[in-house]
Protein backbone atom coordinates (compact mmCIF):
# COMPACT_ATOMS: atom_id res chain seq x y z
CA UNK A 1 0.00 0.00 0.00
CA UNK A 2 1.12 3.19 -1.09
CA UNK A 3 0.83 6.39 0.84
CA UNK A 4 -2.39 9.23 -0.42
CA UNK A 5 0.17 11.74 0.10
CA UNK A 6 3.31 11.26 -0.71
CA UNK A 7 3.26 7.25 -2.55
CA UNK A 8 6.09 6.12 -0.02
CA UNK A 9 5.38 2.95 1.77
CA UNK A 10 2.32 3.20 3.83
CA UNK A 11 1.94 2.37 7.34
CA UNK A 12 -1.10 3.51 8.84
CA UNK A 13 -4.19 2.92 6.34
CA UNK A 14 -7.42 4.87 7.27
CA UNK A 15 -9.96 2.84 5.56
CA UNK A 16 -13.14 5.44 6.16
CA UNK A 17 -11.10 7.86 3.94
CA UNK A 18 -10.16 5.49 1.52
CA UNK A 19 -6.38 6.55 2.60
CA UNK A 20 -3.12 5.27 3.61
CA UNK A 21 -0.10 7.30 5.20
CA UNK A 22 3.57 7.25 5.62
CA UNK A 23 4.43 8.15 9.31
CA UNK A 24 5.13 11.66 7.85
CA UNK A 25 1.88 12.36 6.03
CA UNK A 26 -0.20 10.88 9.01
CA UNK A 27 0.82 13.02 11.64
CA UNK A 28 -0.09 16.00 8.98
CA UNK A 29 -3.58 14.20 8.52
CA UNK A 30 -3.66 13.60 12.18
CA UNK A 31 -3.13 17.18 13.42
CA UNK A 32 -5.45 18.66 10.19
CA UNK A 33 -7.75 16.78 11.69
CA UNK A 34 -7.85 18.26 15.10
CA UNK A 35 -7.15 21.67 13.72
CA UNK A 36 -10.13 21.25 11.63
CA UNK A 37 -12.29 20.19 14.98
CA UNK A 38 -11.52 22.94 16.48
CA UNK A 39 -12.09 25.72 14.19
CA UNK A 40 -15.41 24.05 12.52
CA UNK A 41 -16.76 23.70 16.37
CA UNK A 42 -15.10 27.33 17.27
CA UNK A 43 -13.85 25.18 20.38
CA UNK A 44 -10.88 27.68 20.87
CA UNK A 45 -8.62 30.41 19.36
CA UNK A 46 -4.92 30.62 19.34
CA UNK A 47 -5.00 33.20 22.26
CA UNK A 48 -7.26 31.27 24.68
CA UNK A 49 -5.49 29.87 27.44
CA UNK A 50 -6.39 25.63 27.18
CA UNK A 51 -7.10 23.38 30.20
CA UNK A 52 -6.52 19.83 29.03
CA UNK A 53 -7.55 16.98 31.09
CA UNK A 54 -4.94 13.99 30.49
CA UNK A 55 -4.96 11.02 32.18
CA UNK A 56 -1.58 9.15 30.68
CA UNK A 57 -3.11 7.28 27.95
CA UNK A 58 -2.54 7.71 24.63
CA UNK A 59 -5.55 9.83 23.83
CA UNK A 60 -5.10 12.69 26.08
CA UNK A 61 -1.06 12.61 25.54
CA UNK A 62 -1.36 11.98 21.55
CA UNK A 63 -3.91 15.84 21.85
CA UNK A 64 -1.41 17.11 24.15
CA UNK A 65 1.01 16.62 21.81
CA UNK A 66 -1.15 17.44 18.54
CA UNK A 67 -2.23 21.05 20.53
CA UNK A 68 1.33 22.11 21.33
CA UNK A 69 2.67 21.28 17.52
CA UNK A 70 -0.42 23.71 16.35
CA UNK A 71 0.74 26.17 18.96
CA UNK A 72 -2.15 26.38 21.15
CA UNK A 73 -1.55 27.58 24.89
CA UNK A 74 -2.28 24.28 27.25
CA UNK A 75 -2.30 23.39 30.55
CA UNK A 76 -2.41 20.06 31.35
CA UNK A 77 -4.96 19.19 34.17
CA UNK A 78 -4.07 15.65 35.95
CA UNK A 79 -6.94 14.49 37.74
CA UNK A 80 -5.55 12.11 41.16
CA UNK A 81 -8.36 9.94 41.39
CA UNK A 82 -6.51 7.83 44.53
CA UNK A 83 -7.18 4.56 42.46
CA UNK A 84 -4.40 2.22 43.78
CA UNK A 85 -1.49 1.95 41.62
CA UNK A 86 -3.11 2.90 38.59
CA UNK A 87 -3.35 6.41 39.48
CA UNK A 88 0.36 6.83 40.61
CA UNK A 89 1.32 5.05 37.29
CA UNK A 90 -0.79 7.49 35.34
CA UNK A 91 0.58 10.58 36.92
CA UNK A 92 4.23 9.73 36.48
CA UNK A 93 3.27 9.21 32.75
CA UNK A 94 2.05 12.84 32.44
CA UNK A 95 4.95 14.19 34.52
CA UNK A 96 7.06 12.25 31.94
CA UNK A 97 5.52 14.18 28.93
CA UNK A 98 6.05 17.54 30.68
CA UNK A 99 9.10 17.21 31.39
CA UNK A 100 10.24 15.91 28.15
CA UNK A 101 8.30 18.89 26.45
CA UNK A 102 8.68 21.22 29.32
CA UNK A 103 5.09 21.62 28.84
CA UNK A 104 2.95 23.06 31.76
CA UNK A 105 0.98 20.31 34.17
CA UNK A 106 -1.14 20.70 36.85
CA UNK A 107 -2.75 18.10 39.17
CA UNK A 108 -5.30 18.24 41.89
CA UNK A 109 -5.60 15.37 44.14
CA UNK A 110 -9.07 13.98 45.38
CA UNK A 111 -8.18 12.75 49.28
CA UNK A 112 -6.14 16.18 49.35
CA UNK A 113 -9.29 17.89 49.13
CA UNK A 114 -12.31 15.62 50.91
CA UNK A 115 -9.41 13.51 52.62
CA UNK A 116 -10.82 10.32 50.70
CA UNK A 117 -9.99 8.60 47.21
CA UNK A 118 -12.64 8.08 44.38
CA UNK A 119 -12.79 4.30 45.38
CA UNK A 120 -13.18 5.09 49.40
CA UNK A 121 -15.75 7.32 49.07
CA UNK A 122 -17.64 5.02 46.33
CA UNK A 123 -17.30 2.43 49.30
CA UNK A 124 -18.78 5.07 52.04
CA UNK A 125 -21.92 6.36 49.54
CA UNK A 126 -22.57 2.52 48.18
CA UNK A 127 -22.12 3.90 44.81
CA UNK A 128 -20.22 2.30 42.07
CA UNK A 129 -16.64 3.73 41.58
CA UNK A 130 -16.99 4.89 38.15
CA UNK A 131 -20.55 6.52 38.39
CA UNK A 132 -18.59 8.95 41.63
CA UNK A 133 -15.59 9.28 39.50
CA UNK A 134 -17.08 10.82 36.06
CA UNK A 135 -19.11 13.57 38.70
CA UNK A 136 -16.21 14.59 40.66
CA UNK A 137 -13.77 14.69 37.48
CA UNK A 138 -16.07 17.01 36.06
CA UNK A 139 -16.69 18.94 39.01
CA UNK A 140 -12.58 19.04 39.71
CA UNK A 141 -11.99 20.15 36.17
CA UNK A 142 -14.15 23.29 36.45
CA UNK A 143 -13.18 23.86 39.75
CA UNK A 144 -9.60 24.35 38.23
CA UNK A 145 -10.44 26.43 35.10
CA UNK A 146 -12.58 28.95 37.06
CA UNK A 147 -9.32 29.09 39.39
CA UNK A 148 -7.19 29.07 36.88
CA UNK A 149 -8.80 31.49 34.76
CA UNK A 150 -8.90 29.15 32.01
CA UNK A 151 -12.11 30.01 29.79
CA UNK A 152 -12.14 25.86 27.97
CA UNK A 153 -11.95 22.61 29.31
CA UNK A 154 -10.66 20.11 26.67
CA UNK A 155 -10.62 16.13 27.16
CA UNK A 156 -9.15 13.27 25.00
CA UNK A 157 -12.51 12.03 24.20
CA UNK A 158 -12.40 10.27 20.80
CA UNK A 159 -14.33 8.83 17.93
CA UNK A 160 -15.02 5.41 19.53
CA UNK A 161 -15.58 7.20 22.65
CA UNK A 162 -18.36 9.30 21.61
CA UNK A 163 -19.97 6.32 19.10
CA UNK A 164 -20.05 4.00 22.12
CA UNK A 165 -22.10 6.91 24.56
CA UNK A 166 -24.14 7.33 21.75
CA UNK A 167 -24.97 3.86 21.18
CA UNK A 168 -25.45 3.38 24.70
CA UNK A 169 -27.90 6.50 25.28
CA UNK A 170 -29.95 5.16 22.08
CA UNK A 171 -30.19 1.58 23.52
CA UNK A 172 -31.81 2.68 26.55
CA UNK A 173 -33.30 5.45 25.23
CA UNK A 174 -31.36 8.49 27.07
CA UNK A 175 -33.03 10.97 25.61
CA UNK A 176 -31.74 13.82 28.12
CA UNK A 177 -28.21 12.33 27.50
CA UNK A 178 -29.29 12.47 23.90
CA UNK A 179 -29.56 16.21 24.05
CA UNK A 180 -26.78 17.03 25.47
CA UNK A 181 -24.25 14.78 23.78
CA UNK A 182 -22.05 16.82 21.95
CA UNK A 183 -17.89 17.84 21.22
CA UNK A 184 -18.62 21.37 21.72
CA UNK A 185 -20.44 21.95 25.09
CA UNK A 186 -20.99 26.12 25.65
CA UNK A 187 -20.71 27.31 29.44
CA UNK A 188 -24.14 28.55 30.32
CA UNK A 189 -23.20 29.94 33.41
CA UNK A 190 -20.44 32.53 34.05
CA UNK A 191 -19.31 29.90 36.45
CA UNK A 192 -19.47 26.66 33.74
CA UNK A 193 -17.11 26.79 31.63
CA UNK A 194 -17.18 25.47 27.95
CA UNK A 195 -15.97 21.62 27.09
CA UNK A 196 -14.83 20.51 24.11
CA UNK A 197 -13.47 17.29 22.88
CA UNK A 198 -11.07 18.08 19.37
CA UNK A 199 -10.59 14.41 19.14
CA UNK A 200 -13.84 13.80 18.48
CA UNK A 201 -13.77 12.41 14.80
CA UNK A 202 -10.39 10.69 15.23
CA UNK A 203 -10.73 6.73 16.12
CA UNK A 204 -8.41 5.31 19.03
CA UNK A 205 -6.77 3.07 16.62
CA UNK A 206 -5.56 6.52 15.03
CA UNK A 207 -4.94 8.21 18.48
CA UNK A 208 -2.67 4.75 19.06
CA UNK A 209 -0.56 5.23 15.73
CA UNK A 210 -0.42 8.96 16.58
CA UNK A 211 1.14 8.01 20.41
CA UNK A 212 3.13 4.67 18.44
CA UNK A 213 4.19 7.33 15.56
CA UNK A 214 5.50 10.02 18.08
CA UNK A 215 6.86 7.22 20.48
CA UNK A 216 5.01 9.05 23.17
CA UNK A 217 5.43 6.62 26.57
CA UNK A 218 1.68 6.41 27.51
CA UNK A 219 0.01 4.00 30.16
CA UNK A 220 -0.93 1.13 28.36
CA UNK A 221 -3.12 -0.01 31.74
CA UNK A 222 -6.44 0.19 31.83
CA UNK A 223 -7.94 1.46 35.08
CA UNK A 224 -8.85 -1.59 37.03
CA UNK A 225 -12.53 -0.34 37.34
CA UNK A 226 -12.86 -0.23 34.10
CA UNK A 227 -12.92 -4.07 33.59
CA UNK A 228 -15.97 -5.35 32.00
CA UNK A 229 -17.41 -1.77 31.42
CA UNK A 230 -20.37 -1.40 29.14
CA UNK A 231 -18.45 1.21 26.63
CA UNK A 232 -15.79 -1.74 25.43
CA UNK A 233 -18.83 -4.36 24.62
CA UNK A 234 -20.09 -1.46 22.57
CA UNK A 235 -16.96 -0.07 21.30
CA UNK A 236 -15.88 -3.72 20.12
CA UNK A 237 -19.64 -4.68 18.75
CA UNK A 238 -19.21 -1.22 16.60
CA UNK A 239 -15.52 -1.69 15.42
CA UNK A 240 -17.03 -5.16 14.18
CA UNK A 241 -19.60 -3.56 12.45
CA UNK A 242 -16.98 -1.00 10.68
CA UNK A 243 -14.30 -3.79 9.76
CA UNK A 244 -17.61 -5.20 7.36
CA UNK A 245 -18.09 -1.69 6.74
CA UNK A 246 -15.56 0.98 6.88
CA UNK A 247 -17.01 4.38 7.41
CA UNK A 248 -20.52 3.26 9.72
CA UNK A 249 -18.36 5.06 12.88
CA UNK A 250 -17.79 8.22 11.50
CA UNK A 251 -21.27 8.46 9.70
CA UNK A 252 -23.28 7.63 12.50
CA UNK A 253 -22.05 10.18 15.12
CA UNK A 254 -21.99 13.06 12.36
CA UNK A 255 -25.86 12.07 11.30
CA UNK A 256 -27.07 12.06 15.16
CA UNK A 257 -25.00 15.27 15.19
CA UNK A 258 -26.81 16.11 11.82
CA UNK A 259 -30.36 15.46 13.08
CA UNK A 260 -29.29 16.56 17.00
CA UNK A 261 -32.70 19.38 16.29
CA UNK A 262 -34.92 16.07 17.41
CA UNK A 263 -33.90 15.64 20.88
CA UNK A 264 -33.86 19.20 21.78
CA UNK A 265 -37.03 18.82 23.62
CA UNK A 266 -35.50 16.38 25.68
CA UNK A 267 -32.61 18.59 27.15
CA UNK A 268 -35.22 20.28 30.61
CA UNK A 269 -34.96 23.75 30.74
CA UNK A 270 -33.55 24.02 34.18
CA UNK A 271 -32.70 26.76 36.49
CA UNK A 272 -28.75 27.04 36.87
CA UNK A 273 -27.45 28.45 40.84
CA UNK A 274 -24.66 28.84 42.77
CA UNK A 275 -23.90 25.82 45.35
CA UNK A 276 -24.68 27.20 48.63
CA UNK A 277 -21.59 25.50 49.91
CA UNK A 278 -18.88 25.37 47.62
CA UNK A 279 -20.21 27.26 44.64
CA UNK A 280 -19.98 25.54 42.07
CA UNK A 281 -22.86 25.50 39.57
CA UNK A 282 -25.86 23.43 40.52
CA UNK A 283 -29.79 22.95 39.69
CA UNK A 284 -30.19 22.61 43.43
CA UNK A 285 -29.27 24.41 46.54
CA UNK A 286 -26.13 22.07 47.80
CA UNK A 287 -24.63 20.45 44.92
CA UNK A 288 -24.70 16.31 44.09
CA UNK A 289 -21.06 16.90 44.65
CA UNK A 290 -21.79 18.66 48.26
CA UNK A 291 -24.47 16.14 48.82
CA UNK A 292 -21.53 13.11 47.96
CA UNK A 293 -19.19 14.00 50.33
CA UNK A 294 -21.41 14.79 53.31
CA UNK A 295 -22.49 11.07 53.06
CA UNK A 296 -19.05 10.00 52.33
CA UNK A 297 -17.57 12.27 55.52
CA UNK A 298 -20.89 10.85 57.35
CA UNK A 299 -19.95 7.48 57.54
CA UNK A 300 -16.16 8.05 57.75
CA UNK A 301 -16.47 9.93 61.13
CA UNK A 302 -19.48 7.40 62.43
CA UNK A 303 -17.04 4.41 61.70
CA UNK A 304 -13.80 6.91 63.08
CA UNK A 305 -11.99 8.02 60.16
CA UNK A 306 -8.73 6.58 59.00
CA UNK A 307 -9.65 3.73 62.07
CA UNK A 308 -10.19 1.27 58.95
CA UNK A 309 -8.53 2.85 55.15
CA UNK A 310 -9.77 -0.51 53.83
CA UNK A 311 -13.35 -0.69 54.76
CA UNK B 1 7.09 -16.53 13.03
CA UNK B 2 6.57 -14.56 16.70
CA UNK B 3 3.42 -13.12 17.89
CA UNK B 4 3.61 -10.43 20.97
CA UNK B 5 0.42 -9.62 22.02
CA UNK B 6 0.39 -6.25 24.41
CA UNK B 7 -3.01 -6.83 26.53
CA UNK B 8 -3.29 -7.41 29.61
CA UNK B 9 0.21 -7.83 30.46
CA UNK B 10 2.17 -9.55 27.67
CA UNK B 11 1.13 -12.81 25.63
CA UNK B 12 3.63 -14.48 23.37
CA UNK B 13 2.50 -16.99 20.88
CA UNK B 14 4.36 -18.79 17.58
CA UNK B 15 2.50 -19.49 14.37
CA UNK B 16 3.39 -20.38 10.81
CA UNK B 17 4.51 -16.59 8.46
CA UNK B 18 4.08 -16.77 4.86
CA UNK B 19 0.92 -14.81 4.56
CA UNK B 20 -0.20 -11.78 4.55
CA UNK B 21 -1.42 -9.47 7.93
CA UNK B 22 -5.09 -9.31 7.14
CA UNK B 23 -4.98 -13.49 6.75
CA UNK B 24 -2.93 -13.51 9.71
CA UNK B 25 -5.35 -11.32 11.74
CA UNK B 26 -8.47 -13.58 10.30
CA UNK B 27 -6.47 -16.15 11.49
CA UNK B 28 -6.15 -15.04 15.12
CA UNK B 29 -9.33 -13.56 15.57
CA UNK B 30 -7.48 -9.82 15.61
CA UNK B 31 -10.07 -7.16 14.39
CA UNK B 32 -7.86 -4.85 12.56
CA UNK B 33 -9.94 -2.09 13.34
CA UNK B 34 -9.11 -2.18 16.69
CA UNK B 35 -5.06 -3.03 16.88
CA UNK B 36 -2.15 -1.81 15.43
CA UNK B 37 0.04 -4.47 13.83
CA UNK B 38 3.95 -3.48 13.71
CA UNK B 39 6.89 -4.71 12.60
CA UNK B 40 10.46 -3.47 13.89
CA UNK B 41 9.07 -0.14 15.41
CA UNK B 42 6.99 0.12 11.80
CA UNK B 43 2.76 -0.35 11.85
CA UNK B 44 1.95 -2.50 9.21
CA UNK B 45 -0.82 -2.33 6.49
CA UNK B 46 -3.30 -5.26 5.87
CA UNK B 47 -1.32 -6.14 2.84
CA UNK B 48 2.28 -6.50 4.52
CA UNK B 49 3.27 -9.74 4.20
CA UNK B 50 4.45 -11.54 7.21
CA UNK B 51 7.88 -13.82 6.88
CA UNK B 52 8.45 -16.68 8.89
CA UNK B 53 11.05 -15.29 10.47
CA UNK B 54 9.42 -12.40 11.28
CA UNK B 55 8.54 -10.43 15.01
CA UNK B 56 5.16 -8.44 14.88
CA UNK B 57 3.65 -6.50 17.77
CA UNK B 58 -0.19 -6.17 18.13
CA UNK B 59 -1.20 -3.26 20.29
CA UNK B 60 -5.31 -3.08 21.13
CA UNK B 61 -6.57 0.17 20.64
CA UNK B 62 -9.86 0.31 22.83
CA UNK B 63 -9.70 0.83 26.01
CA UNK B 64 -12.84 1.34 28.29
CA UNK B 65 -13.82 4.30 31.00
S1 LIG C 1 -12.86 3.30 34.76
FE1 LIG C 1 -14.29 4.31 36.15
S2 LIG C 1 -13.13 4.64 38.02
FE2 LIG C 1 -11.65 4.20 36.42
S3 LIG C 1 -11.04 6.21 35.65
FE3 LIG C 1 -12.71 5.51 34.34
S4 LIG C 1 -14.57 6.35 35.28
FE4 LIG C 1 -12.92 6.51 36.80
ZN1 LIG D 1 3.54 10.19 2.77
ZN1 LIG E 1 -21.10 22.20 46.18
Amino acid sequence: MRCKTCHAKATVEVRHHNAAYCNDCFQEYFLKRVQHNIRAYRMFSPGDHVLLVVSGGKDSLSLWDALIRLGYRVTALFIDLGIEGYSRRSEDKCREFAARTGAPLQTVSAKEIWGLSIPEIARKTRRIPCAVCGRVKRYLFNKCALEGGFSVVATGHNLDDEVASLLGNLLHWQTGYLARQQPYLPSTHPKLVKKVKPLYTLTERECLAYALIRQISYLPEECPHAEGATSITYKEALNHIEAASPGTKLSFLKGFLKHKELFREYDGDVELRECSRCGQVTTEKVCSVCRLMERAQKRDSRTGANANPSL
Amino acid sequence: MKVIIHQAGKREMEVAGGKKLADLARELNINLEAHLVVRGGSILTRDAFIGDEDVIEVFPAISGG
